[in-house]
C-alpha cells in the first residue's frame, strides 16, 4: 500500500472475512455493487464444517428439533421478534438461500439437501449432526446413513483428530453395517501431523489416487460406500471424488473434520471467486482499525496492514466482524465491548451470569445471545435507541438475540442477514 | 481382602503414611474415593513453605516448615524447584507488620535477607514500582501431583496395594474394633471388604465424613481456598505479600505457569466447591499491588480446594484458626484401632505421617523406626510426565519429530499418553482424561481440552481400548471438569477460545444433544 492509494473510493466496504462477510461481498458483487472486502483474520469458516445449518432447534428451553427447518423458521418468527431471522422474515430467508446456492453453483461447488427437511450426517466423532445442506461430497454419506448401508470408513495415518474406529464404535447402533480401517497416505511428510490441507493438496495428484485406491481395492468386501475424512482435494474435491468412485466402482463420500476445515476452505474459495468475477475487490490481511462518521453517516473506513494504512471512502459499510473468535466483540472483566465502533453490546448484566454452571447446558449460556441490536434494516443502535449511522448494517454472528450454536442455523444467520444488509444498503445509501 | 492397615485417601497424607508405614515393614491398602490428589493435596498453590508465612500467626507451624522444607528439598529434589522466595510489602501496608517481620523470622529461626525494592525490582520484574520492603526467604515450589504419586508408588513397589476411585461405604464394627471397611469401585459398582488390623482415616475435609461412618465425629472447619492459573508464569520466584496472611497474597511459579492465590471462604459441606467470578476479581485486585501484570493477564483457569480446618476454636476468619495438623486417636471415643490424621500443611505432610505411622506401628507392636527422615524418595519415569517442560524437551530431542503431539499446548506425544495408559491398564484403574492429564499435563494450557480431549479420545479409540460411546461420555466429563476451572475467567482471548470450543463440541459434535446420560 502506498501513499498514492489513500482516498480510495468505494461505494461499499463489508468489514469481515467469515462467512457473513463473504456472503455479504459476494451478494453485493453480484448485484453490481463496487465493494471492498477487509479482514483481517482468514475468516471463521475455516472453523467450519462445511454443511449448511439452517435452523435445527427452537425454543432451547424445551429443546424442540425441527425435521423441516422452515416450519421451524415460521414459528421462531412467531415467538421471537427480536431473533435476527424474524427482521429478515421467511420469504427473504428463502430468496437468500437460494441466491447463495446460485453463487456457489456458478463457482462450481454444489450443496445437496432435501428441499424442506433437514438432513442427518455423521461426524467423526460418530455422533449424528442435523443440518440442512450439505456439500454434495458429503452427500452419499446421508444416504447411506439413511439406508444403513454398508459402509467402509478410510482414515490416515497421522490424523490425529480422525478415527474411524471411534467413528464406527460410537455410531455402531445406529450404522451398523459401518467398519474402518487405517491406511498411509501414499506421499511423504516431515514429521508425525498430517495437517487436513497438506492432505487435501496431496490428493490432487492423480498418482497418490491412484496408490489410495489400489491399497483400498483388497479391503472392500461387502462395502456398497466409501467414507473417508473430508480431505479429498481442494479445490477439484468433486473431480478428486469422481476419479476415486471410478477407481472404486463405488459412491465415495466425505465426513466433516476437526478444522481447519477443507470444506470450509472450499465454501470461502467459491464466494471469493464469484465476488472477484462480480468485480469486487478482497484484501487479505488488512484490519479494519476505524470507522469515520460525521452526521450520523459513515464516511470512510480506515484500515491497516503491517506495511501501511489507507482510507477508503464509502456510501455504506456491512460490519460483520464476528463475536469473540473473530474479532467483532471483545469482552473484559467488567463487560462486553464492540470493538471498531463502540457500538453497545445486549449483555447480560453481570459476568457471573454469562454462563450456566455445566457447559453443555442446553439451554445455552445467555452470553451467546449477546451482541449488535439493530433496527430492521440491520442498522446498529446507538445508545439511545436511534439508528448509530444510516448507512452502516450488520450481519452474522455478530448480531444480538440468537444463538447460532446451540439453535444450529449458523449458516442461515449468516447468509440471511448478509443478504438483508445488502438489500437495506441499495435501498437505503 | 486383608491388610495390616487400611489408609483411606490417597492425597499427600495418605500417601506419606503408606510409604512411612510401608518402610517400616507394614502391608497397606491405600482407598481413594477420586483420583490421587482428588482433594486439597491437588488444589492447592504448590509451595513449599520456608515458614516466613507463619512467624506472626503460628510460630510452631513456622519452626516446622523450616525444618521440613530443609528436609525435602534434600530429600525430594525432582519434586521441587528452588525458586527461593521474596516477602514484598506496598506503599500501604502495615509498617508495624513490616517492622516486625525480619524480628519474628529470626526467633523462628528463619533467614530473611533485606532486600532494598530497587534490587526486588532487578529480581522480579514483574513487581510493582511502589514496592517499600522485601526480605529474600527459602519459599519454593514443588509440584504435589509428582510427590504423591511418587511417593505412593514406592508404597507399591514395598508391597502395598493403591484401589483408587474406590469409596469405602461402611464399617463393620465388633466390639472396639472397626473388624472390616466396605468399599465400593465407582464405575464397577462391585464392594469389596477389605480386613484390616489398624484403619487410618486420611481423607482431608473429608475426614468428619469418614469417621461418621464409624459413628463417629471429627469437628472440621471447611475453608475454600480459590486459585487463578496464568498462561505464563510471572515471576521466576515465589513471591509473598508482607502482611498479615490474607487474599491474594501468594504468587507461586508452577513450572511453565503462575499460581496466584488464595481466598478463604467459609463452607458448610466439603463437596464441589468451586472458583467464582467474584474470586478471581478479588484474587487479581490484590495480587496486583505486587505485580501490576496480572491485572492484564490471561488466565487458563482457576481452581478452588477446601482447607480442612480443625475447629479448636470459633472464629470467623478461617485464617486465624491454628493450621498445625491433628493425628486424632480414636480410642477415647470407644475404637482402638481407628485414626484420624488432618489438617496440617503440604510442606509438613512428612512429619505428619511419621506421627501417625508411630501411633499404628505402636498399636500394632512394630518396633522399626520411622525412615523418612533420611531416605531419599525414589524417582520413577512413568511419575515425570507431569513435571512441566519435561514432555516438550524430549520431544524436540527427536529430530525426526515422529511421534504426533496429543496436546499441543503442552507438548504432550502420543508415547507419554501410551506410557501412562499401559502403567494404568496394568493396574486395572480406570481411563478418564483427568486422571492422564494429572499425570502428563495433557489438558492445562490454552485449549482446555477443546483439541486435545477429542485427540485423546481418537487414540484410545485406535488403542482398542474405548468400545461403543465410551470415549464420548469421557470427553463429555473431561469437558464439564474443566468448564469449573474456565467458567469464571472467560474474558478475553480465553472466552475468543471458548467460542471456538463450543463451536466445535456443540456446534459439530452437537455433544450437548448427543446420548445424554
Amino acid at each position: 500500500m502506498t501513499a498514492a492509494a489513500t482516498g480510495h473510493k468505494t461505494d461499499l466496504v463489508v468489514i469481515g472475512a467469515g462467512l457473513a462477510g463473504s456472503t455479504a461481498t459476494a451478494f453485493a458483487a453480484a448485484r453490481g455493487i463496487k465493494t471492498v472486502q477487509v479482514g483481517s483474520t482468514l475468516g471463521q469458516t475455516l472453523f467450519a464444517s462445511g454443511v449448511l445449518d439452517l435452523l435445527g432447534i427452537h425454543p432451547l428451553s424445551r429443546h424442540r428439533r425441527w425435521e423441516n427447518p422452515w416450519a421451524g423458521i415460521a414459528s421462531l418468527i412467531n415467538d421471537r421478534p427480536e431473533h435476527p431471522y424474524s427482521k429478515v422474515g421467511l420469504e427473504t430467508i428463502r430468496e437468500a438461500w437460494k441466491s447463495f446456492l446460485e453463487i456457489l453453483h456458478r463457482a462450481g461447488l454444489h450443496y445437496c439437501g432435501w428441499p424442506e427437511r433437514n438432513a442427518t450426517l455423521t461426524t467423526c466423532a460418530g455422533t449424528l449432526k442435523t443440518t440442512y445442506q450439505v456439500p454434495q461430497t458429503m452427500w452419499p454419506g446421508v444416504l447411506g446413513l439413511k439406508d444403513k448401508r454398508s459402509a467402509l470408513v478410510i482414515d490416515f495415518e497421522g490424523m490425529k483428530e480422525f478415527s474411524g474406529v471411534q467413528m464406527v464404535e460410537t455410531i455402531g447402533d445406529r450404522w451398523p453395517g459401518l467398519r474402518a480401517r487405517r491406511l498411509k497416505l501414499p506421499c511423504a511428510f516431515f514429521g508425525a501431523d498430517r495437517q487436513n490441507i497438506f492432505l487435501a493438496e496431496a490428493l490432487e495428484s492423480p498418482q497418490v489416487r491412484e496408490e489410495l485406491a489400489e491399497s483400498i481395492v483388497p479391503l472392500l468386501r461387502n462395502a456398497q460406500l466409501i467414507g473417508m475424512p473430508a480431505i479429498l482435494g481442494l479445490q477439484q474435491a468433486e473431480a478428486v471424488i469422481d476419479d476415486l468412485e471410478q477407481k472404486l466402482g463405488l459412491p465415495v463420500f466425505e465426513i466433516p473434520t476437526m478444522p481447519p476445515s477443507v470444506p470450509g476452505l472450499r465454501l470461502k474459495e467459491a464466494l471469493e471467486t464469484q465476488a472477484l468475477r462480480g468485480g469486487a475487490v478482497i484484501m487479505h490481511g488488512i484490519r479494519a482499525a476505524a470507522v469515520k462518521s460525521s452526521a450520523r453517516r459513515v464516511i470512510s473506513v480506515s484500515v491497516e496492514a503491517d506495511h501501511g494504512r489507507m482510507s477508503l471512502e464509502a456510501k455504506g459499510v456491512i460490519l460483520a466482524t464476528g463475536r469473540f473468535l473473530g474479532g467483532g466483540l471483545t469482552a473484559s472483566r467488567s463487560g462486553i465491548r464492540e470493538t471498531l465502533l463502540d457500538l453497545p453490546v445486549y449483555q447480560p448484566k453481570l459476568r457471573e451470569d454469562w454462563h450456566h454452571a455445566s457447559f453443555l447446558d442446553p439451554r445455552g449460556h445467555p452470553i451467546n445471545r449477546s451482541g449488535v441490536e439493530v433496527d430492521s434494516s440491520f442498522r446498529p443502535l446507538a445508545r439511545n435507541g436511534a439508528v448509530a449511522c444510516d448507512n452502516l448494517f450488520a450481519a452474522g454472528s455478530l448480531l444480538a438475540h440468537q444463538d447460532w450454536v446451540r439453535m444450529k442455523c449458523g449458516a442461515g444467520l449468516a447468509i440471511a442477514t448478509a443478504f438483508a444488509a445488502v438489500q437495506s444498503f441499495m435501498e437505503l445509501s | 481382602m486383608e491388610a495390616q492397615v487400611l489408609i483411606i485417601g490417597a492425597g499427600i497424607t495418605g500417601a506419606g503414611i503408606a510409604r512411612d508405614l510401608a518402610l517400616r515393614g507394614v502391608d497397606c491398602i491405600i482407598v481413594e474415593q477420586g483420583d490421587v490428589n482428588a482433594g486439597a493435596s491437588g488444589a492447592n498453590n504448590g509451595l513449599l513453605h520456608s515458614g516466613a508465612r507463619y512467624v506472626a500467626t503460628d510460630p510452631v507451624s513456622a519452626r516446622e516448615c523450616r525444618d521440613e522444607s530443609r528436609l525435602l528439598k534434600s530429600l525430594a529434589p525432582h519434586c521441587i524447584e528452588e525458586t527461593g522466595g521474596l516477602f514484598v510489602a506496598v506503599a500501604g501496608d502495615d509498617e508495624a507488620y513490616i517492622a516486625a517481620f525480619p524480628l519474628l523470622c529470626e526467633q523462628s529461626g528463619l533467614p530473611a535477607e533485606t532486600i532494598q525494592p530497587r534490587d526486588a525490582l532487578d529480581l522480579e520484574p514483574a513487581l510493582a514500582d511502589t514496592i517499600i520492603a522485601a526480605y529474600r526467604v527459602e519459599d519454593a515450589a514443588i509440584n504435589p501431583f509428582r510427590l504423591s504419586l511418587e511417593t505412593l508408588a514406592e508404597a507399591e513397589a514395598l508391597g502395598s496395594r493403591v484401589l483408587t476411585h474406590t469409596e469405602a461405604i461402611g464399617f463393620q464394627l465388633n466390639g472396639h474394633c472397626i473388624e472390616s471397611v466396605l468399599l465400593r469401585q465407582n464405575k464397577s459398582r462391585r464392594e469389596i471388604r477389605v480386613a484390616a488390623e489398624q484403619v487410618v482415616n486420611a481423607t482431608g475435609p473429608w475426614a468428619g465424613r469418614v469417621a461418621g461412618l464409624a459413628g463417629l465425629s471429627v469437628p472440621l472447619i471447611y475453608s475454600k481456598g480459590s486459585l487463578l492459573v496464568t498462561q505464563t508464569r510471572v515471576t521466576s520466584s515465589v513471591i509473598n505479600r508482607l502482611r498479615h496472611p490474607g487474599d491474594g497474597d501468594i504468587i507461586s511459579p508452577g513450572g511453565t505457569v503462575s499460581l496466584v492465590g488464595t481466598t478463604s471462604i467459609g463452607l458448610n459441606s466439603p463437596d464441589r466447591a468451586q472458583p467464582t467470578a467474584k474470586e478471581v476479581d478479588h484474587l487479581i485486585a490484590e495480587a496486583s499491588a505486587m505485580a501490576p501484570v496480572l491485572a492484564g493477564m490471561r488466565y487458563v483457569r482457576a481452581f478452588a480446594g477446601v482447607r480442612p480446618l480443625i475447629a479448636a476454636e470459633e472464629v470467623a476468619d478461617g485464617r486465624s484458626v491454628h493450621r498445625s495438623f491433628a493425628v486424632i486417636d480414636h480410642e477415647e471415643e470407644g475404637l482402638s484401632n481407628f485414626i484420624t490424621v488432618t489438617g496440617g500443611k503440604l510442606t509438613t505432610f512428612r512429619l505428619m505421617a511419621e506421627k501417625a505411622a508411630d501411633l499404628v506401628c505402636n498399636r500394632l507392636g512394630v518396633k522399626a523406626p520411622c525412615r523418612t527422615k533420611a531416605l531419599p524418595l525414589a524417582s520413577t519415569e512413568i511419575h515425570q510426565w507431569n513435571e512441566p517442560g519435561l514432555a516438550p524437551r524430549m520431544w524436540m530431542r527427536q529430530g525426526d519429530r515422529k511421534e504426533a503431539l496429543l496436546c499441543e499446548c503442552e507438548m504432550v506425544p502420543a508415547g507419554v499418553v501410551d506410557q501412562i495408559i499401559d502403567h494404568a491398564s496394568t493396574r486395572s484403574e480406570s481411563l478418564d482424561f483427568s486422571s492422564i492429564g494429572l499425570r502428563s499435563r495433557v489438558g492445562k494450557g490454552c485449549c482446555q481440552g477443546a483439541f486435545c480431549g477429542f485427540r485423546l479420545s481418537a487414540h484410545i479409540y485406535d488403542r482398542g481400548e474405548f468400545k461403543s460411546d465410551q470415549g464420548l461420555a469421557a470427553l463429555r466429563q473431561f469437558l464439564e471438569r474443566r468448564w469449573h476451572g474456565l467458567r469464571p475467567i472467560l474474558w478475553g482471548p480465553q472466552l475468543a477460545q471458548e467460542e471456538l470450543q463450543e463451536a466445535l463440541h456443540c456446534g459439530l459434535f452437537g455433544l450437548e444433544l448427543e446420548r445424554l446420560p
